[in-house]
């Protein structure tokens, strides 16, 4: 799970209510870091973009989305390159991707201790 | 000082409190413990700056009258008991005071999944020259306090710009109001959450 990757929300909780992500929704990840064990995640209309409805077209969402309450769907093809310049000041010790149920940054380095645990 | 005096613009400030949003823990990345010692929302806007409105400033406290007659030895500040934050009054920032950080995969997320409302739509290339029309658009609406709060959280404080943009090409004469997506960063930095999230209420001038 990473940058572009397109996931989707396994849950439903207020916070995420309070701004119309429900359970089953299918975003896209925007930023590359992670932040308290959460991707900031992009939400748009799916249907293409044409003129005839541009205007009926729902707004994006943006949010936090935790990772334990995220499933990839889709992986994009981002390299770790792409990922060390979206991070914030290229630090590679910011955690941007989870691999084999560890958050884990550049440098290798895991964050959760127990496997798909992330809270751990 | 006249300046600050007829500006409608506030800093947040806690003396106290040298850690801001943007940079606490950048050195190794937020591991979210760091948070625990403050109040979230004293670290999400310390340094930042708002303008001295409703909606567009963090919310005050507002203390009932009965905590305001109630005898107690804690101090009411600005967003809770013993807060030390405090409201400084600035000047109206400059354009050239703020700074804009927007990653490239911000960037490239525009020019892919809002080409079609970048060219059809305002009659735009999706490109550089485009991009830098859309972030001095983007500074003078922030400068002029076009934007609303959307939320306070541990992630900061996420507001939404109004943007006009002229249309050109075939939209040439027409203006659109977009929305713009920024997290509100120490001393006059926005981050970009989304740098076009759809219409302004759907208004076309």
């Amino acid at each position: 799970m990473k940058l572009f990757d397109k996931v989707k929300v396994l849950v439903s909780k207020p916070e995420y209510e309070k701004w119309g992500i429900f359970k089953g929704m299918v975003g896209t990840i925007i930023d590359a870091e992670i932040q308290f064990r959460a991707f900031q995640v992009i939400f748009t209309d799916p249907r293409p973009f044409s003129e005839e409805i541009m205007y009926d077209l729902k707004g994006d969402i943006v949010d936090y989305i935790e990772i334990k309450d995220l499933e990839v769907v889709e992986e994009s093809d981002c390299t770790d390159d792409y990922l060390l310049i979206n991070l914030p000041k290229q630090n590679p010790k910011w955690f941007c991707k989870v691999e084999d149920g560890y958050i884990t940054n550049l440098l290798g380095e895991k964050l959760n201790k127990i496997p798909y645990d992330y809270d751990s | 000082m006249l300046a600050e005096w007829t500006s409608k613009w506030i800093k947040v400030f806690d003396k106290l409190n040298d850690i801001v949003i943007d940079d606490f823990d950048y050195e190794h990345g937020i591991r979210g413990l760091i948070t625990t010692k403050h109040c979230v929302k004293c670290i999400a806007t310390n340094q930042c700056w708002f303008v001295d409105e409703k909606n567009k400033k963090p919310e005050r406290m507002e203390y009932s009258f009965e905590e305001i007659l109630k005898d107690t030895k804690n101090k009411r500040g600005l967003y809770h008991y013993n807060c030390h934050c405090k409201e400084i009054n600035i000047p109206t920032p400059k354009e050239s005071e703020i700074e804009l950080i927007i990653p490239e995969g911000k960037i490239g997320w525009l020019f892919k999944d809002k080409e079609g409302l970048v060219k059809k739509a305002l009659g735009y290339e999706p490109n550089d020259e485009f991009l830098e029309y859309f972030k001095k658009q983007v500074l003078k609406s922030y400068c002029k306090g076009q934007y609303y709060i959307l939320n306070i959280n541990k992630y900061g404080v996420s507001i939404s710009i109004k943007v006009k943009v002229e249309g050109s090409g075939e939209k040439t004469g027409k203006t659109y109001y977009v929305r713009s997506g920024w997290m509100v960063f120490s001393n006059g930095k926005l981050k970009s959450n989304t740098l076009i999230a759809g219409w302004w209420l759907n208004e076309v001038v």
